[in-house]
């Protein structure tokens, strides 16, 4: 709740381009959850966290919903005992394709029926938006002690 | 049934996965639904509270891009102000030209400076007119002021003037007061003088020199300087330095006199090798 309130507010503060690029915070987090607890409960914590992000955005209402469970699945099959995943460049690898996904499918419906071209969505916002999620979830391999954040995480979201 | 709980459970994953996207599914195709409205309401009313409480951190690209427009808009408006603050002082010169140009009897041909000279022993000036205007060789220049000097060179759409403060120019003047005549020269460095005139006139400094009638070039009576100084020569004559009322630096916009001397005086005193200047 309060990293999807940290989205909406103060994440804004550190957009770029004209288009507002900004990095997604809570994708991050839902990716930390799903390969450290599994695919189901990803995709259920993805769930909610979309929903209420799609409450207080005031966007399509199920949009984020979609995105989040759906991508937050799909890193979960990254799940291993060792979670050797969560460790080093993995996780930006897996951060930056789930993000590739997420904005891929919340794109593609948000922009349906505009005159912008396919090519245009995934080249200014779909790849730049991942990339700068993923560059930001380098402050994560960064940080030490990082347990301790992944169980924060998991209780906030 | 056993095989078939097995199965469900080994496909749970996918079965909840599938109800989340149906759900989410479902829940994006009745957007418009009154209740979801309403909870999207109530959502975006809490949530705007804590936002607005945030409007006022800036975002640091943001500022960044804010501060570029507004140095480009800068630069927009110096520019834009600058052109008005020309086009008014053009306003006001040329309104003044005009109001000349009305008073006047004389056939007056407008003209702007496209290239000067006004530091050189030989300053001339070039104008936006010529011969497709009917401007010719010897023709006067002049301004509200008072004379500038003559037309030197034409082309079809340009011409060349020499002006007060060249060393070749020459004019016949006369103190307006008291008539005194003498014939107004440029030293090539800094003053006008004016020659020929005898020690015992009456000439002084404030007096303002006319071109006389016995110009062959200038109709009599156009203003061309003022005086600043007299004393005596070691001859017969006064030294007399002369102000011109022109101030050439600032000089653009200037008339072409339609006017020409009768041939039959030029060229009635050229046989008679008369100093016609």
């Amino acid at each position: 709740m309060l990293l999807i309130l940290f989205q909406k507010t103060v994440i804004g503060f550190i957009s770029v381009s004209n288009i507002n690029i900004t990095p997604d915070i809570v994708l991050i987090a839902l990716m930390v959850i799903s390969v450290r607890e599994g695919r189901l409960s990803g995709s259920l914590y993805g769930f909610f966290a979309g929903m209420l992000l799609d409450l207080i955005s005031g966007s399509f209402l199920g949009l984020s919903a979609l995105c989040y469970s759906v991508t937050s699945f799909i890193a979960g099959n990254f799940n291993t005992e060792n979670k050797k995943y969560l460790t080093k460049y993995y996780f930006i690898l897996i951060v930056l394709f789930g993000a590739i996904v997420s904005n891929l499918i919340y794109f593609i419906f948000y922009f349906q029926g505009s005159p912008i071209e396919l090519s245009r969505v995934i080249l200014n916002f779909v790849l730049t938006s991942a990339t700068y999620t993923a560059l930001l979830s380098i402050f994560y391999i960064a940080i030490p002690h990082r347990k301790k954040i992944e169980r924060g995480f998991a209780g906030e979201s | 049934m056993k095989k078939i709980g097995q199965l469900i459970l080994n496909i749970k994953d996918y079965l909840i996965l599938s109800v989340l996207i149906v759900f989410s599914l479902s829940f994006i195709f009745s957007n418009d639904n009154s209740q979801i409205r309403f909870l999207r309401g109530v959502a975006v009313m809490m949530f705007g509270t804590v936002q607005s409480g945030l409007s006022s951190i800036p975002n640091v690209f943001d500022l960044q891009q804010e501060n570029n427009i507004l140095r480009e808009n800068n630069i927009r408006l110096s520019n834009e102000n600058s052109n008005l603050r020309e086009a008014k002082l053009e306003n006001i010169r040329l309104t003044k030209l005009l109001q000349f140009k009305q008073a006047t009897n004389l056939n007056l041909t407008s003209a702007r400076i496209v290239n000067k000279s006004v530091v050189q022993m030989r300053n001339t000036i070039t104008l936006n007119v010529g011969e497709a205007d009917s401007v010719y060789v010897n023709m006067p220049v002049i301004t509200d002021d008072g004379l500038v000097g003559k037309i030197v060179s034409t082309s079809k759409n340009f011409s060349v003037a020499q002006i007060l403060i060249n060393k070749d120019m020459r004019v016949t003047v006369k103190v307006q007061r008291t008539r005194v005549d003498g014939i107004l020269y440029y030293d090539g460095v800094s003053d006008l003088f004016v020659k020929n005139i005898p020690k015992n006139s009456d000439v002084n400094v404030g007096d303002i020199l006319i071109t006389s009638e016995y110009s062959n070039i200038y109709p009599p009576g156009i203003p061309v300087g003022i005086i600043t100084e007299t004393g005596n020569l070691d001859n017969l004559f006064k030294k007399v330095v002369v102000s011109p009322l022109i101030d050439f630096s600032d000089l653009e916009n200037v008339f072409v006199m339609k006017f020409l001397s009768s041939q039959e005086r030029y060229l009635l005193e050229k046989t008679f090798q008369t100093p016609g200047k």
